[in-house]
């Protein structure tokens, strides 16, 4: 992708301080009682707004220019959110196939309307290569459940699509591993890794063969897309380490081949759990989970990025369905996972339109962090990146034009 | 003046204890615990990488203090019990993380350290290591072997000296388990939002306390938050960088000398105040705190 600025969303969706208050996030109570402001300070606080902290530009003015096609997000049912819910889902921490299918399909006709074979034709074409993304981190904990992805997959099959075009993918092979994806548990399907990682490399043993090769690329570097890239003016860090997990350290996060070149469309599943006062779900299963080089994107950019990169053609018109696994959810300590902070919460999420089904799971987190005294930062940015999907036309982020159904 | 004083001198003896280096933390060996074979993998972790173990939850650690990661897995057939070190750069920094990690703890007394324990996971802090005692099955059958595992790495850490860092922050109404320690952007961000980046200028370097109290009235709980810097004038500049910068979703109602009251994004109150060499703010107060006073002359 070629690009020729990097302006960034500064412009459009920064909210000065007065203007929050004049767009009604506070309501009656910011109603502009200052009181005996010295000059100073006041002066001191104009300079402050006449010259916010400059945000860390990116490509994304050079994304949004390209055309959307039908399937484009926020796909067929824009703010659309429905909520399954049986408390015969699990039995001794295991999912419950059955049950969990039955909540599936209960999901699917309450999004669409229609049973599973009367909704597949509205995502999906026979022909089609679906990638499902699952999040393998906190196996066995916090991780995508297998049964989930069962029943995505024999709807699949039920339609028509071949095993071998049904790609079960994340970001790391290791860890699909390690969450049970592998050969055996789902023979004929692909399962893919985008990059692989040496997790016991050690820079002071010096042998880098196991992720370098020898003219010094990583062996994944052609797994990513060198014209397709979201672009950060931030530098990876430059030393082996970083390398070897995040496959390259410039200013360019390559998307996987797998999602440019293969994929035609993609199933995204992801986990019912925190990062912070934030929540780590739709968007950031596929906003940290498409792309290497991530670590830089952190602290100058963080929610950012799970709009900006859902903006890429590569998943924003290939991404027809997101279903977050809440059969257990965790509310603190995320995004890894923390035991103590767990809990079975017996509910599968559907919809279209991941912006809007990040902002019903939000809300839901902090009630369940507040029921369990946990401290809440409900500051309005935390949720900010949803209301910039919003603008960017990638979803529904406004409550009130969102839909939350409970099959 | 005394109490600042006294918060500043305790916040650097409690940074400067004593603990474990990485050459005394030793590992379980294989049938240290009956039954339960080290795997050879051992993963290790440095500040430069460390999202690759925790991608997205590095940053509260980096700023605490995080030091290294060891990562060990232990066998005993197909049970799987996984330890991870996190050695922190002092005793005060691994209590840090701690106490952001261990929700409202429910010990177990076999572990002989400070912990939070369940049947997938146990979170103790010991010297300078946070340790987490990881079960994926979450067996209960395997609480032994995960105290078993716990107790033989334990010994090779020092505890620390006694400390109480909370010590300046008030004790009446204070809620039990809600005592934290801030260093930066992060470790605040988690309590409140007062401004961008690191407002209090604490720089990964200097450590807060923090606190919530039950109020009358009000289901929120107040929270406090005490930062005591080096000497007055760093205090009088963090506390200008502050006002100068204070966050959109507050707007500010009054201000006298070195207080500054102002109204929330959830239309709660909160104060923040320089006397001395501290800065104390309070937030989530349910209730205007009453018109304030000119900030005394001690400066």
């Amino acid at each position: 992708m070629k690009f020729t600025s990097y302006r960034s969303m500064e412009s459009r969706f920064r909210v000065s301080r007065r203007d929050f208050f004049r767009l009604g996030g506070m309501g009656a109570v910011g109603a502009g009682l200052v009181l005996g402001r010295p000059p100073v300070w006041a002066e001191e606080e104009k300079k402050d707004e006449q010259t916010p902290p400059p945000r860390t530009k990116t490509n994304i003015d050079d994304v949004i220019k390209i055309p959307r096609t039908e399937h484009s997000l926020p796909g067929r049912f824009p703010g659309r959110v429905v909520e399954i819910h049986d408390p015969k889902s699990m039995a001794d921490d295991q999912p419950v196939p059955a049950v969990v299918q039955a909540m599936f399909e209960r999901g699917i006709k309450g999004l669409t309307g229609k049973d599973l074979k009367g909704s597949f034709p509205l995502f999906f074409d026979p022909g089609d290569v679906v990638g499902i993304k699952v999040n393998p981190v906190g196996p066995g904990l916090i991780s995508t459940r297998l049964e989930v992805v069962d029943a995505v997959v024999a709807w699949l099959k039920a339609g028509g699509v071949k095993p071998q075009n049904i790609i079960i993918w994340d970001r790391f092979d290791y860890m699909l591993a390690d969450a049970g994806f592998t050969p055996e548990r789902y023979p004929g399907l692909g399962l893919e890794g985008l990059q692989t990682m040496d997790e016991s490399y050690d820079p002071e043993k010096g042998d880098s063969s196991t992720w370098l090769d020898k003219q010094g690329r990583h062996l994944s570097r052609d797994n990513f897309d060198d014209k397709v890239f979201y672009w950060a003016d931030v530098d990876g860090p430059k030393d082996e380490m970083y390398l070897n997990q995040h496959v390259v350290n410039d200013k360019h996060s390559y998307f996987g081949t797998l999602l440019t070149k293969k994929l035609t469309k993609i199933v995204n599943v992801p986990v019912f759990k925190n990062t912070g006062n934030g929540i780590s779900m739709a968007t950031k299963n596929l906003g940290y989970g498409a792309i290497c080089n991530t670590g830089r994107l952190h602290q100058p950019l963080f929610f950012d990025v799970c709009t900006e990169v859902l903006a890429f053609p590569a998943i924003r018109d290939k991404l027809v369905l997101n279903i977050t696994d809440g059969l257990r959810g965790q509310y603190d300590g995320g995004p890894m996972p923390a035991a103590q902070f767990t809990w079975q919460y017996d509910r599968l999420f559907m919809a279209s339109d991941p912006f809007a089904l990040d902002l019903v799971c939000h809300d839901l987190l902090v009630e369940k962090r507040k029921a369990m005294k946990v401290k809440v930062n409900e500051h309005p940015k935390y949720t900010e990146y949803l209301r910039d999907g919003e603008k960017l036309g990638l979803g529904v982020a406004d409550p009130g034009k969102i839909t939350h159904l409970k099959a | 003046m005394l109490k600042w004083i006294a918060a500043l001198c305790l916040l650097l003896a409690c940074s400067a204890a004593g603990g474990a280096s990485a050459a005394t933390v030793r590992l379980p060996e294989s049938g240290a615990v009956p039954g339960w074979e080290r795997q050879e993998r051992l993963r290790r972790f440095t500040a430069a990488d460390l999202y690759g173990h925790i991608n997205g939850g590095a940053e509260l650690f980096l700023e605490l203090g995080f030091e290294e990661l060891l990562v060990q897995a232990y066998h005993d057939g197909e049970r799987e019990i996984a330890l991870e070190i996190y050695r922190m750069e002092s005793p005060l920094a691994a209590l840090a993380i701690y106490l952001f990690k261990c929700g409202q703890e429910t010990p177990w007394p076999e572990i002989g350290a400070r912990n939070s324990s369940g049947r997938f996971q146990s979170t103790l802090v010991r010297g300078d290591c946070f340790v987490l005692v990881n079960s994926f099955s979450g067996d209960r059958a395997l609480r032994p072997a995960m105290t078993g595992l716990a107790g033989k790495l334990l010994a090779s850490i020092p505890p620390a000296d006694p400390m109480d860092p909370f010590s300046e922050l008030p004790a009446a109404g204070r809620i039990a388990g809600s005592e934290r320690l801030i260093r930066g952007e992060y470790s605040l961000q988690s309590l409140y939002t007062l401004g961008p980046g690191d407002v209090l200028q604490l720089g990964g370097k200097l450590f807060g306390v923090a606190a919530d109290y039950q109020t009358a009235g009000s289901e929120v709980p107040e929270t406090r938050i005490l930062v005591t810097y080096p000497d007055v004038e760093r205090a009088k500049a963090v506390f200008a960088h502050l006002r100068s910068v204070l966050d959109p979703a507050l707007e500010p109602l009054e201000t006298r000398g070195h207080r500054l009251v102002f109204n929330d994004f959830a239309g709660r109150f909160g104060m923040a105040v320089q006397e001395g060499p501290g800065i104390e703010v309070r937030v989530n107060l349910a209730g205007h705190p009453g018109k304030i006073a000119d900030a005394p002359v001690e400066q």
